[in-house]
C-alpha cells in the first residue's frame, strides 16, 4: 500500500525498464590492467617474453627488498614559537571573503600548516556555518600553479623592476589626463577602501569600478529607487512565518545563504514541543536546491518567473487574474496569511531592477518592510550596480581610460562583452592584474603583481553595518606573492603596512566602550573573528512611484516564447572557485552533475527534440542553441521540475584560462546574460545530433529499490504533512504499512550475535527536514578525511570516491516534483552485510558501534561494496596519496598529490591509503579518538558535542548531530528515540547506527503519484 | 635455563632495593642538592661554579656573612631572607643586598611559601658543602633486561622445536610417498619392476627419491620460512642506531644528571610526539655548561652554532642553522600513535617501550615496534580505571569491580585491541 514512489533517475519510473549497466556497482572490468597484461595474455607472447617478464620481475622485487630504509631527518625548531606544539592542532580566527561573500571561519593549523576550515560559532552573521566553497578554499592556498613572482609580459619579474615601471607609468598617465580605473569585485574591507582613496588622492584621475559577477545590482537600484537608500536589505528569516521566494535560491547561493540558512532552519526544525513551523511557497522555473524544502512549489517558465511579481501584485491590490499558474493560489494563500496577522517575506532572485521594485511593493502591501525587510543600515555583501559599469564600459570606449588594475576580478570571463573587453585592454597604456592565479582577465594583462591568498594576509571586513571583523594570515605566503592593498599602497608612495592602515582602520571601530583600551578591543576581534553588532535601523518608508511603470516594463520585456533560458548559479559558484577540484567534483544538489556545465531541460521537450533516450545516463545530446545572436552547444540533461520550454544554464563553467584544460568544461554563460537579467527569451533551439559525455553520479551507487524481498518496495525517503504529524508524531514513519516502532518488535530476528558495547556507542542522527543540500558537508568530509578528487573520466565510470553523498530523490508529478535530500555515508551497521562478506576481516565492528576498516588489511576483493546496501563503500582505483612505494600509476589526479606543495594540506592524523583498497567513512574516527584523549588528559567523562564530525560542523542547517547514544542524556540519544526517527532500510535488519527524522511538509494535501 | 633468568631478575631486584633504601638516609647536603636542583637550577649554575642568569653561589654564605650584621641580623640571616623575598633585605636597606640587586636586570623569584625552612636548611647545608652531596653509586634498572632474554631465549627453543617437527613430518611424508608408491606399483601388477625396486634397496640413502624429494621439501620449507619471517621483518628497525649529529648522551643527561625526560620532551605529555627539543631549550643549561666531561668543549660548541650563540660574547650574535637529528623511532604510516594517550592517560613510563635511556650513551630503537608487540601490552596493561573520571562511562566494569568478579581493566577490555584504534 504504497501512496507514494520516490525516483532518483527517470528508468525507475519506466515499468519495465531493463537498463544495461546502471546497477552494476563494478560493472566493468578491471581497466587498469590494460597495457600491462597485453603482453602476457596476447597470442603472440612466447616463452621468452614470458621469461623477460618474470626475470624483470624478480629483478626489481630483489633489489626493493635489498634496499635499507632511508634515513629520515627530524628537525626541531631552533627556537620554539610559544603556541606550536608539534602534533597539536591550533585554531585561528579568520575570514572566508570572495567577491563579497563573507564567511567568518576558523582554521586548523597543524605544525604550522592551514590544514581545515570550519565555521566560526561566535559570528554574529555566519553563526558557524560554511558553504562548500568556503570549505574548499584552503586547497588553493597550496596550489603550486599560482603565480609565484610578479610578471611582466607573461615573464617572471621582481617586484623591484615591476614596482619602479608601474609607479612611473601611472605617474604619466595621470599627467596626461588618463584615466586609472580599479575594476573590483564588491570591496566590504573598509580598509581596503582606505588604501584605494589613498590612491585616489595620489591619482587623481583614478576610478574605482565594482563588477560583480553576480550582479545585484537590480536589487540595489530597487532599494535607491524605493527607500532611497543604495544599499542591500536586510531580511529576516526568522521572523517570517510565510516564505516566497520567486526564483531565488536563498539556501543555497543567493545573497548571504548561511545566515538566511540559519534562521530560516530556526523556524522548519519540529517537534513534539515545537511545531511552530514556517510555510515556505517556492516558485521557479529551474529547480534549485531552496526549492526541495519548500512546501508548496510552483513551477512557471523563464519569462513568467521574470513577469510573476507584477501579476501577483496586481492580483493583490486589485484582484486581476494571471495567467501565469500559482499566481491565484499564491495571491491567496498570501491574503490568507496577511489576514490571520502572520509575518511575511518575499524574496525575488532576479536581478530585473523593475521586479525588484515589485517585490518591494508586494512586501510593502503584506506588511513586511520594517518586520521582515528593513532598509536602512548597510549591507556590504554586493555593490556593483549597472550604471556604474555602463560608464566604465562607456569610457573604455571611448578611449578616456589609460591604465586599468584588476583587483579580485575577473571581467573578461563574467562580463557579457568580455571578447571586446580582452581587446580594448590589449590596446591599453598599463594594465595589471593582482591576480593569483591563471585567469582569462590577467592573460591579457602586461603586469601580473599576484596578490597572497587570503589565508596569508591581513585584512578586514564590515559585511553589515556595525559588524567589524579582522581576517589574520595563518601562514607566511609560500611564494613570492605581495598583497594587492601593500601594492597599491606602494605605488601611491605611501609607507608603512598595510597591517598598520588595519590597525588605524579598527580604532575608529572601538566605540562600544567594552574594552579598556584599543589593544584589547583588537585582540579581542582578532580571537572571535568578529566585533560590533548588526543594527537595523533607518527609515523604511516604501516609495511607490516605480510601481506602475515596472509592471509594464517586465510585461514588456519578458515576452513568452516557445524556448526560454534562465541563468543559474549553484553551489559551484561565480566561475573564481572553477579550478577548484573540489568544487568541480561536488555533485550539484538537483542535477547530480559533476565536471562542467550543460542545459537541463524538461524531459518531454528533451524527448520532442529527439535528444537522446532520456533513460540512458551515460551520453547526452549535444544542443546548439542561439541566444542574442550567439550560438553555443552545449549536452542537455532531462530534470525533473524545470517548466516546460525552459532551459536551464548554470553559471561558474567553461573557463577558458586555466592552469589545467581539465577546470575548462562547458560553456561560460556569463557571454549570453546580460547583467541586468538572468532570463533570456526568444530562442533557438536546434538538436546538433551528435552527443557527449557528463560526469553524473545519479545513476550509480543508489539503492536498489527493489530490495531482498523481490517487488517489494521499500520506502528509503519517510515523509509527512505538518498537520499529520501534530495529530500523530509517528506520522509518515511506517515499514510497510505498520507504525516503525510496532513492525519492528514483531519482525525482526537475527541468527548474528549481539554486538555489545560497555561504553560508548556512536550514533549520528540527520534530520530530514533541515538538509538543505548545499553539499557544505561532502566538502568538509573530502578535506578531513583526505578524500581524493578522481576527474571527470573517472566519475564518468562510475570511479567517484565520496565518502559521503547526498541523494536526491524525486516523488509526485515529473513537471512539479517534490524533491528531498538524504544525505548517504556508511550507516555503520551493528548488522553489518559488509562485515561478513570480508575474507580477510579488514572490515569489522568496534566495540563502540563503529564499522571500521584496516586499511592495510584490505585485499580488495570488493565483496563488502557488493554486499553494502546503502552503496557507501567506494573502491580506491588509482594511488591518489602517492603512499605506495612504487610511485602513483595516476596521471589523473586533479588534486596531483604527489606534489610537495599539494601535500601539505593532507590532514596527518588521517591513515594513508595505497591503490586497492575498499574506502569509507569512518564516523571522522580520528576526531572521536582526539576528544576521547582530550577527556582522559583531563579525567573527566566525554561532554556531548565534544565530538563533532567534519559533515556536522560543516552544515549550516545543523542537520546532523552526533554523539554517545549510550548516554542517555545526550541529543543524539534523544533524537534517535524520537518518534520521527528510522533507519533506512532498516526492515532488513542491518541496525544502522545512523537513522534519519521524517520529513515534513507544512502542506495540507499530500502529492500523490 | 628460564628459571635461571629468573632468579638472576630477582636478584637484580634486590640489589636495586637496597640501593633505594641506602638513599633514604641521606644528608642535609644531598636533599638540599636536590632542592636547589628543582628550585635554584634554571638560574644559579648547580656547580656552584659558573654564572648564569644569576651569580655563581659557591662561597655565596661567607660573603653574605663578610657584609655584616645590619639592623642587629646577620649576614647569614639577611641571605635567608634574600632567599625566601629578596625585596625585604633591599627596602630594610641591607647594604649587601642592595648591591646584590643591580647583578642582572631580572630578578631573582620570590620563594615566599614556596619554601620551607627545612628545604632552606638543606639548600644552604648543600652550599655550604657541596662535597656531601656527591652521588653514593648509581641505580640500575635491570628488571626490564632479564626479562627480554627470557622471551627471546624461549623463542630460539620455540624455532627448535618448530624444526624438530618438521623433520618428523619429512620423515612421516617420506614413508607414506614410499608406500604410495609401492600401492601403485602393485596395483599396475609389474611384478619385475617391483622385484627392481627391492633390489635397489640397496643403494646408499642419499641417493634415494623418498631422501632426495625429502629434502627438497625441507629445503622449501626452510626457504619459506626464512621468507616469512624476513618478509615481516621488512621495514622494522629494532637494535637501530643512527649516528647523530651532536653526540648527545642521554647516559649524562638523564642517567648520571637525572634530568626528567619531559624537561625536554614535554609535548610527550601533552601531543602526539614526544618533541625533539629545541636547542633553546638546551641553551637553558649550556649557557652555564660549557663543557662536558666527555668531549669537552668540541659538542657544546655545535649547539651554540646551531643556536647562533658566540660565548665569547654572551650573545646570540651569529645566524642559526636548526640541528638535523636522524629519526631512530619510525612508525609506517598506517599506524596512528599518541604519545599524551599513553604517557599522561595511560602512566606509561617512558622506558617500557623506549628502554633503559638513561644508560644509552647513543639512543638505539629498543623496542621492535611490531604489531605484535603492540598488541600484547594492550592486552597486559591495565588502564587507569578507577583514578581517571573519563572510564565513568564503562558502569559494567565499574559494577563487576564493586562485586568482585573483576579485578582489573585492561586496555583490550576497553576496545584496545580494534583495528581502528590505531589503524586511522
Amino acid at each position: 500500500m504504497q501512496e507514494k514512489k520516490y525516483w532518483q533517475s527517470f528508468a525507475e519510473l519506466e515499468p519495465n525498464n531493463s537498463l544495461p549497466t546502471d546497477h552494476k556497482e563494478f560493472g566493468d572490468d578491471l581497466p587498469v590492467l590494460e597495457g600491462i597484461l597485453e603482453p602476457i595474455t596476447d597470442n603472440d607472447t612466447n616463452r621468452r617474453d614470458f621469461l623477460k617478464t618474470l626475470g624483470f620481475t624478480v629483478g626489481a622485487a630483489t633489489i626493493a627488498a635489498g634496499c635499507s630504509i632511508p634515513e629520515k631527518k627530524s628537525i626541531p625548531y631552533v627556537n620554539r614559537p610559544e603556541e606550536i606544539a608539534p602534533g597539536i592542532a591550533s585554531y585561528y580566527s579568520s575570514v572566508y571573503a570572495q567577491g563579497g561573500d563573507y564567511v567568518s571561519i576558523l582554521v586548523k593549523n597543524r605544525d604550522g600548516r592551514p590544514i581545515k576550515i570550519e565555521g566560526n560559532p561566535d559570528s554574529k552573521v555566519t553563526k558557524g556555518g560554511t558553504t562548500a566553497l568556503a570549505q574548499a578554499s584552503i586547497i588553493t592556498l597550496y596550489d603550486s600553479n599560482r603565480h609565484q613572482n610578479p610578471k611582466k609580459a607573461g615573464k617572471d619579474s621582481d617586484w623591484k623592476t615591476v614596482d619602479s615601471e608601474i609607479a612611473a607609468k601611472l605617474s604619466q598617465i595621470n599627467a596626461s589626463g588618463g584615466k586609472i580605473a580599479i575594476v573590483s569585485s564588491t570591496i566590504n574591507s573598509p580598509s581596503t577602501n582606505a588604501v584605494i582613496a589613498q590612491f585616489k588622492a595620489k591619482y587623481s584621475n583614478a576610478i574605482h569600478v565594482t563588477h560583480d559577477a553576480m550582479s545585484y545590482s537590480g536589487l540595489i537600484e530597487a532599494t535607491e529607487k524605493s527607500f532611497g537608500t543604495k544599499t542591500l536589505p536586510n531580511y529576516n528569516f526568522a521572523n517570517a512565518d510565510v516564505i516566497l521566494s520567486i526564483g531565488a535560491d536563498f539556501l543555497a547561493t543567493w545573497l548571504s545563504p548561511i545566515e538566511y540558512s540559519k534562521d530560516y532552519i530556526l523556524r522548519r526544525k519540529v517537534s513534539k514541543e515545537s511545531t511552530n513551523m514556517s510555510k515556505h511557497i517556492h516558485v521557479e522555473s529551474v529547480p534549485s536546491a531552496s526549492s526541495a524544502t519548500a512546501d508548496e512549489k510552483f513551477v512557471v517558465s523563464a519569462s513568467e518567473e521574470a513577469r510573476f511579481v507584477g501579476d501577483l501584485y496586481s492580483a493583490l491590490t486589485s484582484g486581476t487574474s494571471s495567467t501565469i499558474p500559482g499566481v491565484n493560489a499564491v495571491k491567496n494563500a498570501l491574503l490568507q496569511a496577511k489576514d490571520a496577522g502572520k509575518s511575511i517575506l518575499v524574496v525575488n532572485g532576479t536581478n530585473d531592477k523593475n521586479a525588484q521594485i515589485l517585490t518591494y511593493a508586494v512586501n510593502s502591501f503584506l506588511g513586511a518592510i520594517g518586520n521582515t525587510v528593513s532598509v536602512g543600515s548597510a549591507v556590504n555583501y554586493k555593490k556593483g550596480t549597472k550604471v556604474e559599469l555602463d560608464a566604465f564600459n562607456a569610457d573604455l570606449s571611448a578611449g578616456s581610460i589609460k591604465a586599468v588594475l584588476f583587483l579580485d576580478s575577473n571581467p573578461v570571463y563574467s562580463m557579457s562583452n568580455g571578447d571586446k573587453l580582452a581587446e580594448q585592454i590589449k590596446k591599453l597604456d598599463l594594465s595589471i592584474s593582482f591576480s593569483d592565479r591563471i585567469d582569462e582577465t590577467s592573460s591579457v594583462c602586461q603586469y601580473i603583481c599576484p596578490t597572497n591568498h587570503y589565508l596569508e594576509s591581513w585584512n578586514d571586513y564590515e559585511p553589515k553595518q556595525g559588524i567589524y571583523s579582522i581576517g589574520q594570515p595563518v601562514i607566511s605566503p609560500l611564494f613570492n606573492t605581495r598583497q594587492a592593498q601593500q601594492s597599491l599602497m606602494i605605488w601611491s608612495g605611501a609607507t608603512g603596512t598595510y597591517y598598520d592602515v588595519i590597525r588605524g582602520t579598527a580604532a575608529s571601530y572601538n566605540n562600544s566602550g567594552e574594552y579598556a583600551n584599543f589593544d584589547g578591543f583588537w585582540s579581542y576581534t582578532i580571537m572571535k573573528g568578529e566585533s560590533g553588532n548588526s543594527t537595523i535601523s533607518g527609515s523604511n518608508a516604501f516609495n511607490a512611484s516605480a510601481v506602475s511603470e515596472s509592471i509594464a516594463k517586465l510585461q514588456s520585456d519578458y515576452p513568452k516564447s516557445k524556448f526560454e533560458i534562465k541563468f543559474y548559479q549553484t553551489v559551484h559558484g561565480d566561475g573564481s572557485s572553477a579550478d577548484n577540484p573540489f568544487i568541480q567534483e561536488l555533485p550539484d544538489p538537483v542535477s547530480r552533475m559533476t565536471w562542467g556545465n550543460y542545459f537541463i531541460a524538461n524531459p518531454a521537450d528533451v524527448k520532442e527534440m529527439g535528444a537522446d533516450d532520456i533513460l540512458n545516463e551515460k551520453r547526452y545530446a549535444i544542443l546548439n542553441v542561439k541566444i542574442n545572436g550567439k550560438t553555443v552547444s552545449l549536452p542537455v540533461v532531462s530534470v525533473a521540475g524545470v517548466a516546460p520550454g525552459t532551459l536551464g544554464m548554470k553559471f561558474g563553467f567553461g573557463r577558458t584560462k586555466t592552469s589545467n584544460a581539465e577546470y575548462q568544461y562547458g560553456a561560460n554563460a556569463y557571454q549570453f546574460s546580460s547583467n541586468d537579467s538572468n532570463i533570456a527569451t526568444k530562442v533557438e533551439v536546434s538538436n546538433s545530433g551528435e552527443y557527449d559525455k557528463l560526469a553524473s553520479v545519479q545513476s550509480y551507487f543508489t539503492l536498489n529499490h527493489k530490495g531482498l524481498g523481490g517487488e517489494k518496495t521499500r520506502d528509503l525517503i519517510k515523509e509527512t504533512t505538518l498537520a499529520e504529524y501534530k495529530a500523530n508524531p509517528e506520522a509518515g514513519n511506517t515499514i510497510l504499512g505498520k507504525g516503525r516502532k510496532e513492525w519492528i518488535e514483531h519482525h525482526l530476528v537475527t541468527l548474528y550475535p549481539k554486538h555489545e558495547s560497555l561504553g560508548h556507542k556512536w550514533g549520528m542522527v540527520i534530520d530530514l527536514n533541515s538538509c538543505v543540500g548545499c553539499g557544505a558537508c561532502v566538502v568538509a568530509c573530502n578535506i578531513e578525511n583526505n578524500v581524493p578528487v578522481v576527474g571527470k573520466n573517472e566519475v564518468h565510470r562510475s570511479h567517484d570516491m565520496h565518502w559521503l553523498r547526498i541523494d536526491r530523490y524525486h516523488t509526485g508529478d515529473v513537471n512539479n516534483p517534490d524533491v528531498t535530500f538524504q544525505p548517504m555515508l556508511c550507516q555503520h551497521c551493528d548488522n553489518a552485510p559488509c562485515e561478513n562478506v570480508c575474507p580477510v576481516s579488514a572490515t569489522n565492528h568496534s566495540s563502540e558501534g563503529i564499522n571500521q576498516m584496516a586499511y592495510n588489511r584490505c585485499i580488495g576483493t570488493r565483496y563488502c561494496a557488493n554486499n553494502c546496501p546503502y552503496k557507501v563503500r567506494r573502491f580506491n582505483w588509482f594511488d591518489y596519496q602517492g603512499a605506495d612505494a612504487w610511485g602513483s600509476g595516476n596521471d589523473e589526479d586533479p588534486l596531483n598529490r604527489t606534489d610537495s606543495v599539494a601535500r601539505m594540506v593532507l590532514n596527518p592524523d588521517v591513515v594513508t591509503r595505497s591503490r586497492g583498497v575498499i574506502e569509507k567513512c569512518s564516523f571522522c574516527t580520528q576526531k572521536i579518538q582526539a576528544s576521547k584523549l582530550e577527556a582522559k588528559k583531563e579525567s573527566r567523562e566525554l561532554r556531548d558535542g565534544d565530538i563533532q564530525t567534519a559533515c556536522q560542523s560543516a552544515c549550516p542547517t545543523n542537520a546532523i548531530v552526533f554523539g554517545d547514544v549510550n548516554n542517555k542524556n545526550t541529543k543524539a540519544f534523544a533524537s534517535s528515540e524520537d518518534e520521527r526517527a528510522f533507519g533506512v532500510i532498516e526492515e532488513i535488519y542491518t541496525k544502522p547506527n545512523v537513522t534519519y527524522l521524517t520529513k515534513v511538509r507544512n502542506r495540507d494535501l499530500k502529492k500523490t503519484v | 635455563m628460564a628459571h635461571k633468568l629468573k632468579k638472576v631478575a630477582i636478584l637484580l631486584v634486590v640489589i636495586l632495593l637496597s640501593n633505594v633504601s641506602t638513599s633514604l638516609y641521606a644528608q642535609d647536603a644531598k636533599a638540599g642538592k636536590a632542592t636547589f636542583r628543582s628550585k635554584c637550577g634554571s638560574c644559579h649554575a648547580v656547580d656552584l661554579k659558573q654564572k648564569m642568569t644569576g651569580p655563581a653561589l659557591e662561597g655565596v654564605i661567607d660573603r653574605w656573612k663578610a657584609a655584616g650584621d645590619f639592623k642587629g641580623k646577620s649576614g647569614e640571616q639577611w641571605l635567608r631572607s634574600w632567599i625566601t623575598n629578596w625585596n625585604d633585605p633591599v627596602s630594610a636597606g641591607m647594604p649587601y643586598a642592595v648591591k646584590m640587586q643591580t647583578y642582572d636586570a631580572s630578578a631573582m623569584t620570590v620563594f615566599a611559601g614556596q619554601i620551607s625552612d627545612e628545604e632552606l636548611n638543606n639548600i644552604l647545608a648543600y652550599i655550604a658543602n657541596p662535597a656531601a652531596a656527591a652521588p653514593a653509586g648509581t641505580s640500575v634498572s635491570t628488571t626490564m633486561a632479564a626479562v627480554d632474554t627470557e622471551s627471546k631465549s624461549s623463542y630460539s627453543t620455540s624455532i627448535i622445536v618448530a624444526l624438530l617437527l618438521l623433520l618428523v613430518l619429512v620423515y612421516l611424508l617420506g614413508r607414506a610417498s614410499k608406500s604410495l608408491s609401492g600401492m601403485s606399483i602393485n596395483k599396475s601388477g609389474d611384478k619385475q619392476y617391483t622385484l627392481e625396486l627391492a633390489e635397489e634397496d640397496k643403494t646408499p640413502f642419499y641417493l634415494k627419491s623418498s631422501f632426495k624429494s625429502g629434502l627438497m621439501l625441507i629445503t622449501t620449507l626452510l626457504f619459506v620460512f626464512a621468507l616469512g619471517k624476513s618478509a615481516m621483518n621488512l621495514g622494522r628497525q629494532q637494535g637501530y642506531q643512527p649516528t647523530q649529529p651532536i653526540r648527545y648522551s642521554h647516559e649524562l643527561h638523564a642517567g648520571k644528571n637525572k634530568i626528567e625526560c619531559q624537561y625536554c620532551h614535554f609535548t610527550a605529555a601533552d601531543g602526539k610526539h614526544a618533541n625533539i627539543p629545541s636547542v633553546s631549550t638546551c641553551m637553558n643549561c649550556h649557557k652555564a655548561v660549557q663543557q662536558g666531561p666527555k668531549y669537552g668543549k668540541s659538542e657544546i660548541a655545535k649547539i651554540y652554532e646551531a643556536v647562533g650563540w658566540d660565548p665569547n660574547t654572551s650573545t646570540y650574535s651569529k645566524q642559526p642553522k636548526p640541528v638535523e637529528w636522524v629519526r631512530i623511532h619510525n612508525l609506517p604510516d598506517h599506524v596512528y600513535f599518541n604519545h599524551a594517550q599513553h604517557v599522561t592517560a595511560g602512566k606509561v613510563e617512558c622506558q617500557t617501550c623506549h628502554g633503559p635511556i638513561e644508560k644509552m650513551e647513543e639512543v638505539y630503537q629498543y623496542s621492535p615496534l611490531s604489531m605484535g608487540w603492540c598488541i600484547n601490552c594492550h592486552r597486559n596493561h591495565d588502564v587507569q580505571f578507577v583514578d581517571n573520571a573519563y572510564y565513568k562511562t564503562f558502569a559494567k566494569f565499574h559494577e563487576e569491580i564493586k562485586n568482585g568478579t573483576r579485578k582489573r581493566v585492561t586496555v583490550s577490555d576497553i576496545g584496545g585491541t580494534e583495528c581502528q584504534k590505531c589503524h586511522y
